[in-house]
């Protein structure tokens, strides 16, 4: 982090963090990160990556969620489906023996 | 301290030779991490300690101060021991959940994000893991709970690709192609670039489908239709009324298509997409905030031109040591630094006791300090 910069990376830090733009300020870290200091890029990169992780298997799990219901109810219309034609057969033989 | 961690290895030496005097096998297990392993290694023995401070307690607290200075008593083996077997556990999970990390996950992450993205452009895969890798131990030990969400998160990815979940994305595909169903207009709304015209789309789609919400109105119209077609002993209500029965297959068709569309769509469709389609079916995610950004937004951020403004003010008022209070001009180079240094400590520590936790708090507390140290040089 040279002097030359740091005040500047910092201000426009709080800058994003006073319009509550918590999305810009970390696209502001990933893209500035190499300018900070090691041990501050190995915080950066840590909890940017936690972050992703987070939101991948959140998305994942609730497209999971939605997979499982559409082959359980896919799996009960045809349940349903079945059942309908094989009390239309029944019905039909009925009809024909005059019950 | 010697003769207690020996005591706990002869001790287990001697169940081994009681087993074998009866004839009896010794099941091949790794070699668990003894304690003279674990004090005589830097690394482990730091984080052994920190998981005792972390755990709390003033008896855990005790036992430590015990430890770090070799005076451990006898009654301390079975604790430390059970200390011992925790720590294994966490060690294991912690090679575990690195064995997972690699850069194929990197790659992956940064399909669907843009910060990883640009880390990927300016730091590499590489380095990511090495970092990601590095940390581990000690969040396992110092912060447990994020620990093992992180290792949730990694092992839910891996059984995307490999485990029940890939089962899963794997019975979906083959009933879609099994009933040559296709994504049809939901494909299409999801290729539409502007993310809020493919919201808008995706949800007028659903809302035309199911109504509001398709998961719940799924089960409710298979009860619906039970209540129409069936009587109570579960007869064929309509079994004369064949335009009525022909209806009821051809909305149990319909139905069926447009599930198979939203299921095509979540196993062809991108990261975006997918996430795009579970917004529109489940609504928004409520992530809960762990980034802490309002609790770090919370805490007022010091500017240059006021820590200047507090400088002077500071400078104003003389400093007082041992030659009682002095003006700045009357100060010589030597405490003029040091006085720098108190002046700037003490607003490093003002905004330390205001910062609650949270990620966010962590990286700006990180930089804060030095961007402090930088203003330095403007403080005559």
């Amino acid at each position: 982090m040279t002097t030359s910069n740091t005040t500047a990376l910092y201000n426009k830090l709080i800058e994003l963090f006073e319009a509550s733009d918590e999305k810009a300020a970390k696209s502001f870290l990933a893209q500035h990160v190499k300018e900070f200091p090691e041990d501050i890029q190995k915080k950066i990169v840590f909890a940017l990556f936690e972050d992703a992780l987070e939101s991948k298997a959140d998305t994942d799990a609730r497209v999971a969620e939605i997979q499982q219901e559409g082959l359980d109810a896919i799996k009960s219309i045809e349940d349903k489906e079945n059942t309908f034609k094989d009390k239309q057969k029944i019905s039909k033989l009925r009809s024909l023996l005059g019950l | 301290m010697e003769y207690i961690i020996d005591k706990e290895n002869n001790s287990k030496k001697e169940q081994e030779e009681q087993i074998k005097a009866t004839g009896g096998e010794i099941e091949e297990t790794p070699e668990p991490l003894t304690l003279k392993e674990i004090m005589s290694d830097k690394e482990k023995s730091s984080l052994f300690v920190k998981m005792l401070d972390n755990d709390g307690g003033q008896e855990y607290k005790d036992l430590l101060a015990r430890l770090t200075s070799s005076k451990l008593e006898e009654a301390d083996v079975d604790a430390l021991s059970n200390h011992r077997k925790k720590f294994e556990v966490k060690m294991q999970r912690v090679e575990n959940v690195k064995g997972q990390i690699t850069e194929e996950v990197a790659i992956e992450l940064a399909e669907r994000n843009p910060d990883i993205k640009k880390l990927l452009e300016n730091v590499g895969a590489d380095s990511i893991v090495g970092i990601v890798q590095e940390r581990l131990g000690d969040l396992s030990v110092t912060e447990p709970e994020r620990f093992n969400k992180l290792a949730k998160n990694i092992e839910s990815m891996q059984s995307f690709q490999k485990g029940k979940f890939k089962e899963l994305q794997n019975n979906v595909e083959k009933m879609c192609t099994e009933k040559n169903l296709d994504g049809g207009e939901y494909l299409k709304a999801l290729a539409i670039e502007d993310p809020d015209e493919r919201e808008k789309a995706l949800v007028s789609l659903v809302r035309d489908s199911w109504g509001d919400g398709f998961l719940g109105k799924s089960r409710r119209f298979l009860d619906l239709l039970s209540f129409k077609a069936f009587s109570a002993n579960g007869t064929l209500k309509l079994d004369k009324k064949k335009p009525e029965v022909d209806a009821i297959f051809q909305e149990l068709d319909k139905k069926k298509k447009s599930i198979g569309k939203i299921l095509v769509t979540t196993i062809k469709g991108s990261d975006d997409m997918r996430e795009a389609l579970a917004k529109s079916i489940l609504g928004e995610f409520t992530k809960k905030e762990q980034f802490g950004f309002k609790d770090a937004k919370s805490v007022p951020q010091i500017k240059p031109e006021e820590i200047q403004k507090r400088w002077e003010d500071t400078k104003a008022e003389g400093f007082s040591g041992p030659g009682g209070n002095k003006s700045w001009d009357e100060m010589s180079t030597l405490e003029q630094d040091s006085a720098r240094d108190y002046f700037l400590e003490d607003i490093k520590t003002e905004q330390a006791s205001k910062r609650k936790g949270g990620i966010w708090n962590l990286i700006l507390g990180s930089i804060f300090e030095v961007f402090l140290l930088d203003q330095k040089k403007d403080l005559k």
